[in-house]
């Protein structure tokens, strides 16, 4: 009796999961945005989120996708890897999503195996991680420069400003230490500068008053800065308490929040420089296109650079050309299809709506985003960023130029 | 030496936020994991009275000192009191439930973000090659002047010497006639108000945000049995020398590790002196006895 009871149960729990995979073609399609809306990536999230919001309401408006409505569930990951997991499970066992987008370095890397098992196709549009360098391109998708771009082009940028020895002041993170090895090995092994101090530490700590102290003491011609906000506002408090304001600083992209700017802009003759990925706004209808509707949905316009909000519209339409090209939301098909409607060859379409024309026209698509050309590699890593000299100029952050990636810089091994 | 300085500044912090974590240790009998959760509210509730209506931040920081304080009163007696009879264990897993209770209303409160105190620096003091900020000089100065006046309280005055004696032998307290409940509920308010006194301190230095109490109180053990539970002295002792070894740490070894500086200490001296770093007093004390 116990054994037909326990059979029975196993048919039943069998038949739930069925029934649940039924409902997969009908009802809305769902999209997951699963973000820092709290903790250090909070400072962006607001952005982030209405970026979102504009491309679900562009695919609404354009009939949905698969003429299913889109609905996007937003989780707090609280900008940790512990969050995002139990994010991620809840957009998945709860909510059931189709896709995924929002996600940043350490959530990424927490979830990564998880994402693959459960074949939900991933964008990841904040997140630079080197761990994705060679592992995309299946289910995960990168739509920002690597954490090797950034670790590079913030070396091509000291090199480019002259100095010759920098100090580095280093929080212990994913999402952190890879642009920061990459920069150390870059600047010191192929253009020959020295460190004068490698200073880690972990967030959270009472105060930072001796790692900055041993940075910045250590004669450096300038301090390489790589930290969360929530750690960046203490670090640069104790920077300006102790009087280093006159050593000029490069920041990795995770400082470019408008405080951090407020904080240094205050300080007569403090330099701060950023050399980010930026936005591709010139002759770009997607990008014209956008502005107002983001001004609208977050009452003003968007930021100038890239604060992460333009890729979290671009990874949604490009998850809504997706299944449209792959004709259902299951997640490998999917997956597939992503680099078919990013990569050339294709029509260029710069909306959903354009895309969607185009697909049902029986024409391959090349969609052009906000942000870039948004072309990929084999591994799911975007081609060709953008990429500027970022610095803060009148209490804000402002491109001072688009830079190209110095070809002759090549990823450390 | 520059080094020094920030390790005081740290260990002063140390030494107030263990202090109060002792008191309740000394006299109720049991770790309080709740305090840290009490400095995590004294931070948050120092941010927004300062950041959010323009308080001035002595203001700011009393008001949250006292309104603490009594917090801690009346959390006693809905919590602690009703379950004191049944021992240390009970006290030490209520407190826990009470510390995710609190961290779970801080969440609700104040959201996730972090905060942050407005810079009240001040200036910048310099000599011999080292230098210190008018609010390291503040919270150095404002972390010996409670801890002075806690001395006075207990050794000069009739309540304070009550707080001794039930310290010293609970029952025996009770069975000369010492007001145990009103020493409780002084103890209660003088734990609290040192833990929120020192969530102030860390937000002024640092960052506010919903973590800063999970992150101290184990550190806060350490400094608790370095400086052995039952000495002041001790306490501010541990305080001081965690805060400095702690930040001199820093020049040797990455300071990554600096943690591990402090639990590293905690447990050589819980391997050579169990009873903290005045045992050897103690010992002298029990051949007197």
């Amino acid at each position: 009796m116990k054994r037909v009871l326990v059979a029975l149960l196993a048919v039943g729990l069998v038949a739930a999961a069925a029934c649940s995979g039924d409902t997969e073609e009908e009802g809305p399609v769902k999209m997951g945005f699963l973000n820092g809306q709290s903790g250090d990536y909070g400072p962006w999230g607001g952005w982030a989120l209405a970026a979102a919001e504009v491309a679900v309401e562009e695919l609404n408006a354009a009939g949905g996708v698969l003429g299913r409505d889109v609905e996007l569930i937003v989780e707090d990951n609280g900008s940790t890897p512990e969050g995002a997991v139990s994010g991620f499970a809840e957009l998945t066992e709860v909510d059931g999503i189709h896709a995924l987008g929002g996600i940043e370095s350490d959530g990424m890397v927490a979830i990564f195996e998880t994402v693959h098992e459960l074949q939900i196709p991933t964008i990841c549009s904040t997140c630079g991680t080197t761990e994705l360098d060679n592992t995309g391109g299946d289910m995960v998708f990168r739509i920002i420069p690597s954490d090797t771009d950034n670790g590079i082009v913030g070396a091509q940028v000291a090199r480019d400003e002259g100095y010759r020895s920098v100090a580095m002041l280093v929080e212990l993170s994913e999402g952190t230490e890879s642009p920061a090895n990459v920069f150390k090995a870059v600047f010191t092994e192929q253009m020959g500068g020295t460190i004068t101090e490698d200073v880690r530490f972990n967030a959270g700590e009472t105060t930072y008053a001796a790692q900055v102290a041993q940075a910045f003491e250590s004669n450096p011609d300038a301090v390489y800065i790589a930290a969360g906000f929530e750690t960046g506002v203490p670090l640069l408090n104790e920077w300006q308490r102790r009087g280093y304001t006159d050593i000029p600083m490069i920041f990795t992209t995770d400082l470019l929040s408008p405080e951090i700017a407020q904080i240094v802009g205050s300080v007569d003759g403090a330099s701060a420089i950023v050399g980010a990925t930026a936005y591709d706004t010139e002759n770009n209808p997607a990008w014209d296109a956008y502005v107002p509707r983001f001004a609208e949905k977050n009452d003003g316009d968007p930021p100038e650079i890239a604060f992460y909000d333009a890729w979290q519209y671009d990874q949604y339409i490009i998850l809504g050309l997706a299944m449209a090209k792959a004709g259902t939301t299951d997640g490998a098909a999917v997956a597939a299809a992503i680099p078919d409607i990013a990569n050339p060859p294709g029509v260029e379409v710069f909306s959903y709506a354009d895309g969607l024309a185009q697909l049902d026209a029986g024409n391959d698509i090349d969609y052009h985003g906000t942000t870039s050309n948004l072309n990929l590699n084999s591994v799911g890593n975007l081609l060709s960023p953008v990429m500027a000299v970022i610095s803060v100029q009148d209490g804000d952050w402002a491109v001072r130029e688009n830079i190209e990636l110095d070809p002759t810089l090549v990823k450390p091994s | 030496m520059q080094n020094v300085i920030f390790g005081i500044v740290t260990g002063s912090i140390l030494a107030v936020a263990t202090l109060g974590f002792a008191l309740v240790r000394q006299t109720e009998n049991f770790l309080n994991i709740a305090h840290a959760q009490m400095m995590a509210l004294g931070a948050f509730i120092g941010v927004v009275l300062v950041d959010t209506y323009g308080m001035n931040i002595f203001l700011a920081g009393a008001i949250t000192v006292v309104g603490l304080g009594a917090l801690g009163v009346v959390l006693s007696a809905v919590f602690f009191q009703p379950v004191r009879h049944q021992g240390g264990t009970v006290l030490l897993f209520t407190s826990i439930g009470l510390a995710l209770m609190m961290y779970a209303a801080i969440l609700a409160l104040f959201g996730t973000q972090a905060r942050f105190y407005p810079d009240v620096s001040g200036s910048l003091y310099r000599f011999a090659g080292i230098n210190i900020a008018t609010n390291e000089l503040v919270i150095i100065g404002l972390a010996f002047g409670s801890i002075a006046a806690l001395q006075l309280f207990l050794n000069g005055t009739g309540l304070g010497r009550a707080v001794r004696a039930v310290a010293s032998n609970d029952d025996l307290a009770r069975v000369r006639g010492v007001p145990v409940r009103t020493v409780s509920n002084t103890i209660w308010f003088i734990s609290s108000a040192f833990g929120a006194m020192a969530g102030v301190m860390l937000g002024v230095l640092g960052a506010v945000n919903t973590e800063i109490g999970w992150h101290n109180i184990l550190i806060v053990l350490a400094a608790a049995v370095l400086g052995g539970l039952r000495s002041i002295t001790g306490v501010i002792l541990a305080g001081l020398l965690l805060g400095i070894m702690m930040d001199v740490s820093a020049l040797f070894i990455p300071t990554s590790y600096r943690p591990v500086v402090a639990f590293g200490v905690l447990v050589a001296v819980l391997i050579l002196r169990p009873e903290g770093i005045l045992s050897i007093q103690r010992r002298k004390d029990a051949v007197v006895a």
